[in-house]
């Protein structure tokens, strides 16, 4: 099962004073922090000096100071989130303050992202009654990346004012920006990737994935959208349909295709128009069963017409029902004359005699029960 | 996104509009002034072109030290009360009394000897002092100095041999140098076992001596001679130790290149205050060009500098016989530029106090001040409460820790200034700041930092600026020696990840910055950071902020009285918190006249397009010049040859304002006889016709004819008129035997005298009496001056004596800026933005304002903090009162005179260091003494009183033969400074005192076998240092000059410590009637010139 979620991302654009950090190459950093992680996870003095010989220790201390507000330890040292990713790269955030252009995508899987921050220079003036307050600015010290230049990193560290009033300029985003989020079920794995363009440029991104447990959502789904559909059996993980309006290729391949109008994922919002494909069906019912092995069994001997020896057909019809959603219900072969009864010598007159010269003309002909109807256990295929 | 900067700034929403708009106002002078001044240097290109002559071959060699410096304990000699009564108890539970100086103290340790009550206090008392004690009143005596460590063996047993006298190294021990390498940990020291410490870094010597004699000046251990080799064997330094030397490669191998001598002028004005090679060897020249334009194909790298010797060490030797200029530095103007457009555009949260500055004094809030109170033990540098001026500086921290934004410190000279930046520098970092330490000169910021790096607070420094104008103390704190250091060590850590010596370096130079809590240096030089460095690439990027973070918590600006605001921005804008310190009444920031002149010769406008151009300033000039009444003399009549353009400025500058009783007439081709003024036109056809126009020439006070028409009209000009310019000089205009020249000269010969006969104020020659003379005298200043000049001097000049009593020639010098100022163009807010903008300091600005009239806002940059908010100032400044520098005969003149009473009153310190130095030179009648030396100036130099100095010197180096090094720890030799307000006078007395000491530097002489260095300067450059003896040779005899500038002598007469001697001509200065110069003749006892000492060439 497979479905691929998209929506529009609302992208607004304004321009707000902050104090950001760009990711920057920094070894010195990314050594000290390593070394940190030798020892104790902390940056020490001692760290300092081991790491970068030659500082003083009142220049340690400065050192360890320059770290805690760079955000790379805590006040005690402490390695955070951040040093570790500087060990990991090499790169600090530098920070700096000024004017920015934020292109901020607001959505659930996203959260308050920023896909895009331009330096403004001050001569770009706006009038005063276009400042207005911000209202839910993005997030701090989280870790964006440019979805123009994917090499750039940076992080919001503050919206800094003398006077406790953020205010931002609103201005034309001049973007658009649409999620994929493709849900593999069977692999149970989930990738989203954003597209669309900001100021006539690509927008390029790497796929990220959820933490999502999708058997879950697909029952959730099973009570919500999937219901009028059938009834999603959680355990076995498929939907029970009815027989009635299957597909020849739905009957043996055992999925479908759903289209639906809307589906919602907990906490990651709801998207429409959905096309859960590949959706694993089942019979709803036993007879929905023995209707849909009989269509099934038909199907292969008109689609592959020989002459079959009631053994032949036997195993036929198990190779057709056990192992699939069939099984559980245990559909009937029907006996030898059902078999070739009815108006099937004038409906399919080569089919009546694949079936019955085999065994009128068997040299030691079939026992009775040979030819009597069989149901076949479903746990291990033999006659039950 | 202007609004957004602002709205983050400003403390309310609500007042954003107000706020930006304020700022705008209030710096847009100052961005006008700076665009100017870019604008000229562009055009300009260079500042001083000189002549120069390649330096022979320069062999480097580096000294080692053949002996080892120790130190071993010294018992301090202890404070006795000699009549203290045998049968007298001494009971440590009462508290004593010091009655000289008002102080209690406290007896912790009293034991009876036969010399006396051996007794201990605190605070110490000191000799002489009267002391009340358990009902008891005695004189304090102190004991016998302890003899001086005689025999020193080793453990072993080994004897030690010492290589020269001990010395003292403070109070509480004895400093020993032992020859040989030492490594033990204890030595004996006539017979008792000591613990030694090794001392590995101290002063060397400033010249060593060869086996045969020859002397070789050292700096940083290194010696550069031009000469040979020293001879074999090992070097004697003039500390009396020995040296051994090995050669560090031929022609400083090192750093290739070559050396320039840079040679004087021949051109140099005689009144010039700084000797242009200083400009070449000081600040952060990087690049000299071999012609006046820039062409990368002509220009050459500045690899290194020697400013003592006032050498330069080029990447490539420059053309022979070229000169070399050296560029405007327009890094520093761009930076200044981004600065005031940050301020003014983009302007962050932290720079609220900058913006203050510019808000309207009647409305801004200024945030209160809470002094911090420390403890007793809580202070590091100001230990001492009983020291005068203690509590002052004490003040001055408490406030500067405890404002939001400034904090300003006003000290005269020797106050303690420096103390109190040391202490207020070791409280921030103590408490986890990061400071930034600048002032105008390296010596001024190599003091503080050099004293800091001696105290135990945790401070992590790094000292930018050029390696070579470093402190030898201080040069370990500099960029690249930290970064160095960094590298060397980094290269031998086994886990250091392979990279390449740029990367390392690049990381190096970012664990120095993030590693210092303190970083120092000159205000201009400080750019050199690499945080600035780092961003000032495209120059071109005008929305580049200068600063993106508060990098620093505060800035201390010292000798704040040099640096103009706009100086100050460039570090302002990366500090949070800012510390004002310097005098007011000391010297304002250089301005190179040069500069001023430049800027007016190309003044443009907002467009950058001319506004006052050079024709128009030839023609305001020849206005004023030739209006004056000693020219306007009855039968006296002008005839101004000069471009149409010239002439047409004329016009237009008489019909603005028209001139009462002057008749001009303007000489014009065929039919051009439109006139919109008081000028009346006759055309070349009228004068050949003779119509009754033509009469006009005949009767006209001035005839103007334009260069190209004069051989048209000469012969029928009238031959009395009296030129303005030598026409004759210039035969494209009018042939040799042109009929107007041969009659003019025929007439001129027999005009007679005028009726009134006049001296130029500014001539030197004799009285100008005849008609002939006047027209002589008239072609040559015309032909030598131009506008700007006259603009420009008078306006430094006026600045200058700002503080001066001397109402008049103020007054004067306003009266003709006012006549110099066209009428056709309005220049005023030009003229203004020079005077208010390019001339004061911040300090200046902030405490006295620059006039409220002047500017189109009231702000604190235009009417002073202190004027426009007197409380909020009041909470922010603190004044020193006390000076530790001079002896009291020195400081009183200052005091009186130039601080009336209110500052430099004379510390507890001063009587003490007296007592032990051992100064008894000289026979002077005074401490502040006027020789009276009644030369004459001539080209510049006064030779008699260079020869009058000279004599004053071998007298002191005879006496400190015989005296011996001075009894204080650091310098440990007489300090001698010569100044002279003039660089021609300087440059003599230079020569003077190269020869007389045999070393061939020009700023520094060490005199060998004597105590003695002797530095060389003008008092413009000698501002923030001291000597014990200062000989301020006045130089001139007949008219003041520039030592008129109450500053400029607050300087010059505030470097001394133990003696000042003025040398100059008593009798001229006493009369000059300038207030301050005839109260210092009067107040200093005259004596007169020695008989002179027979010179003694230095062996």
């Amino acid at each position: 099962m497979r479905v691929v979620l998209s929506c529009e991302v609302p992208v607004e654009r304004f321009a707000v004073f902050a104090e950001m950090a760009w990711f920057e190459s920094r070894p010195e950093l990314g050594w000290l922090c390593r070394t940190a992680r030798g020892d104790g996870d902390r940056i020490s003095s001692d760290a300092v000096r081991a790491a970068l010989p030659g500082v003083s220790e009142a220049g340690a201390a400065n050192v360890i100071q320059w770290c805690t507000t760079l955000g790379l330890c805590d006040a005690g040292g402490a390695l955070t989130c951040l040093g570790e990713d500087v060990a990991e790269t090499d790169e600090a955030p530098v920070p700096e303050q000024g004017v920015y252009g934020f292109w901020l995508a607001q959505h659930p899987v996203l959260g308050r992202r920023l896909l895009e921050v331009q330096r403004l220079a001050s001569r770009r003036d706006a009038r005063f009654e276009d400042v207005e307050p911000l209202e839910v600015g993005p997030d701090c010290a989280v870790v964006f990346r440019s979805v123009l230049n994917p090499k750039q990193r940076f992080v919001v560290r503050d919206l800094p004012t003398n006077n406790g009033h953020t205010a931002v300029v609103r201005l034309a985003a001049n973007a658009s920006c649409r999620l994929r989020w493709t849900l593999d079920f069977e692999t149970e794995q989930n990738a989203w990737q954003l597209d669309g363009s900001i100021d006539a440029q690509t927008i390029t991104h790497d796929a990220e994935h959820e933490d999502l447990d999708l058997w879950s959502l697909a029952a959730a789904w099973g009570t919500g959208p999937l219901a009028s559909m059938g009834r999603w059996d959680p355990h076995k993980r498929r939907l029970g349909v009815a027989f009635g309006g299957l597909g020849d290729d739905e009957q043996d391949r055992f999925i479908k295709t759903v289209e639906l109008p809307r589906v919602e994922i907990p906490g990651k919002g709801g998207y429409d128009d959905v096309t859960l494909e590949d959706v694993p069906i089942g019979p709803a019912t036993a007879i929905d069963a023995q209707r849909w092995a009989m269509a099934r069994f038909d199907r292969r001997l008109l689609a592959a017409p020989r002459y079959r020896s009631r053994d032949a057909i036997r195993e036929l019809f198990v190779a057709l029902t056990q192992g699939t959603a069939l099984a559980a219900h245990a559909p009937i072969l029907p006996s030898h004359e059902r078999c070739i009864g009815g108006d099937l010598y004038a409906r399919q007159p080569e089919v009546f005699w694949n079936l019955a010269a085999p065994v009128d003309l068997a040299p030691c002909p079939p026992t009775r029960e040979m030819l009597a109807e069989a149901r076949f256990d479903a746990s291990t295929g033999g006659e039950g | 996104m202007k609004v957004l900067f602002f709205h983050a700034t400003a403390g309310h929403p609500r007042v954003t509009p107000a706020l930006m708009g304020q700022a705008s106002k209030t710096l847009r002078p100052f961005r006008q002034f700076i665009r100017q001044a870019i604008h000229t240097a562009k055009e300009r290109q260079f500042r001083y072109q000189l002549p120069w002559a390649p330096v022979r071959d320069v062999v480097t060699l580096r000294l080692e030290r053949l002996y080892t410096t120790i130190t071993v304990p010294r018992t301090p000699p202890g404070m006795l009360l000699a009549d203290w009564p045998r049968n007298a108890h001494a009971d440590l539970s009462n508290r004593a009394f010091v009655v000289n100086r008002s102080i209690p103290v406290e007896v912790e340790l009293a034991t009876a000897t036969p010399r006396g009550l051996l007794v201990s206090t605190t605070p110490p008392l000191v000799a002489g002092d009267q002391l009340v004690w358990c009902g008891i009143q005695g004189t304090v005596t102190q004991e016998d100095p302890p003899q001086a460590p005689h025999t020193i063996t080793d453990c072993d047993g080994q004897a030690l041999v010492l290589v020269g006298p001990p010395q003292l190294d403070g109070e509480h021990r004895w400093s020993l140098c032992v020859d040989g390498r030492f490594t033990g940990d204890s030595v004996y020291v006539d017979g008792e076992e000591v613990e030694v410490e090794i001392v590995t870094a101290h002063e060397g010597p400033k010249r060593v001596f060869d086996a045969a004699g020859r002397a070789f000046s050292v700096a940083g251990m290194l010696v550069r001679t031009e000469e040979d080799l020293p001879a074999d064997g090992s070097l004697r330094g003039d500390d009396g130790l020995p040296y051994r030397w090995v050669r560090e490669g031929a022609r400083d191998r090192g750093r290739p290149g070559y050396w320039v001598q840079l040679l004087p002028p021949a051109d140099a004005g005689i009144d010039e205050l700084v000797d242009p090679r200083v400009a070449f060897c000081e600040g952060d020249v990087r690049e000299v060009w071999s012609q006046p334009k820039h062409d990368k194909s002509k220009t050459f790298r500045v690899r290194r500098v020697d400013a003592e010797r006032y050498q330069l060490l080029l990447d490539e030797l420059p053309p022979l016989g070229s000169k070399l200029h050296l560029p405007v530095d327009l890094r520093n103007l761009y930076l200044q530029q981004r600065a005031l457009q940050q301020l003014a555009e983009a302007p962050l949260p932290h720079h609220q106090g900058l913006l203050r500055l510019c808000e309207d004094p009647e409305h801004v809030r200024w945030p209160a001040v809470s002094p911090v109170s420390l403890e007793d033990d809580e202070w590091r540098s100001l230990t001492d409460p009983t020291r005068s001026g203690t509590s002052e500086q004490r003040e001055f921290v408490s406030k500067a820790l405890g404002s939001p934004d400034f904090a300003f410190l006003e000290g005269p000279p020797g106050s303690g200034k420096t103390t109190a930046i040391c202490e207020l520098v070791q409280q921030l970092v103590e408490s986890g700041q990061r400071v930034l330490l600048c002032a105008s000169t390296h010596v001024a910021i190599d003091n503080v930092l050099e004293r800091l790096l001696d105290t135990e607070s945790p401070i992590d420094a790094v000292r930018i600026g050029r390696l070579e104008r470093v402190d030898d103390n201080v040069q370990r704190m500099h960029l690249d020696a930290r970064v160095a250091a960094l590298v060397a060590a980094w290269r031998r850590l086994p886990g250091m990840p392979a990279r390449g010596d740029e990367a390392l370096v690049e990381m190096a130079e970012r664990t120095v910055i993030m590693a210092a809590n303190l970083t120092c240096g000159t205000t201009m030089g400080i750019v050199s950071h690499p945080l600035f460095r780092g961003r000032d690439g495209g120059v071109e990027v005008w929305e580049r902020p200068i600063t993106t973070m508060p990098h620093w918590d505060v800035l201390i600006v010292d000798e704040a009285s040099k640096t103009l605001v706009q100086e100050l921005m460039v570090p302002a804008l990366m500090a949070k918190r800012w510390i004002v310190v310097g005098d007011v009444r000391q010297l304002p920031p250089f301005s190179d006249r040069a500069d001023i002149v430049a800027n007016l010769r190309d003044l443009v406008g907002e467009d950058d397009q001319p506004i006052f151009p050079r024709e128009h300033q030839r023609a305001v000039l020849l206005l004023f010049r030739m209006m004056r009444r000693d020219v306007t003399q009855p039968g006296m009549r002008w005839l101004l040859v000069e471009p149409p353009g010239v002439l047409h400025w004329i016009e237009r500058e008489l019909a603005a304002e028209p001139e009462p009783g002057l008749s001009v007439v303007r000489v014009v081709p065929r039919g051009d006889r439109r006139s919109s003024g008081p000028v009346a036109r006759v055309t070349i056809e009228e004068l050949r016709r003779g119509t009754p126009e033509a009469l006009l020439v005949a009767a006209a006070d001035w005839v103007l004819v334009s260069e190209d028409v004069l051989a048209a009209v000469s012969e029928r000009l009238p031959s009395h008129l009296l030129l303005t310019k030598d026409i004759a000089a210039s035969p494209q205009w009018l042939a040799e035997s042109d009929a107007l020249l041969l009659r003019q000269g025929w007439w001129l010969a027999r005009a007679g005298n005028l009726r009134t006969s006049y001296r130029d104020e500014r001539s030197r020659g004799d009285e100008v009496s005849t008609l002939e003379q006047s027209q002589g005298c008239e072609i040559d200043w015309l032909s030598r001056h131009d506008l700007a000049q006259e603009l420009a001097w008078r306006l430094t000049r006026i600045h200058e004596l700002r503080h001066s009593r001397n109402d008049r020639d103020r007054e004067r010098l306003r009266r003709d800026l006012e006549r110099l100022r066209p009428c056709a163009a309005d220049i005023g807010e030009s003229l203004a933005e020079i005077e208010d903008i390019g001339l004061p300091s911040i300090l200046e600005v902030l405490q006295e304002g620059i006039g409220a009239e002047r500017s189109k806002r009231r702000s604190a940059l235009t009417v002073g903090f202190r004027t426009g908010c007197s409380t909020e100032f009041a909470a922010r400044f603190e004044s020193l009162s006390y000076q530790h520098r001079m002896h009291p005969e020195i400081s009183a003149f200052s005091r009186t005179v130039i601080y009336e009473g209110e500052a430099l009153k004379d510390a507890n310190t001063i009587a003490e260091r007296d007592v032990t130095i051992g100064w008894d030179f000289g026979r002077f009648r005074g401490r502040r003494a006027w020789l009276h030396v009644p030369g004459r100036e001539a080209g510049g130099v006064n030779e008699d009183e260079v020869k009058a100095i000279e004599t004053v010197v071998c007298e002191l180096i005879e006496w400190a033969r015989s005296k011996g090094r001075p009894r204080r720890n650091v310098p440990g030799h007489w300090e001698v400074a010569c100044l002279s307000f003039y660089a021609k006078q300087e440059q003599a007395i230079s020569r003077m005192l190269a020869q007389l000491t045999g070393d061939q530097r020009s700023t520094r002489f060490v005199v060998r076998d004597a105590p003695v260095e002797i530095v060389c300067g003008t008092v413009d450059r000698f501002q923030g240092r001291e000597a014990d003896l200062v000989l301020l040779s006045m130089r001139n005899t007949r008219r003041v000059g520039f030592l008129d500038s109450p500053n400029r002598l607050n300087v010059a007469v505030t470097r001394a410590r133990q003696q000042l001697v003025v040398v100059g001509n008593a009798d001229y200065f006493g009369g000059c009637r300038i207030s301050e110069l005839e109260q210092l003749v009067r107040q200093s006892p005259r004596v007169h010139p020695p008989q002179r000492v027979p010179r003694r060439r230095s062996r």
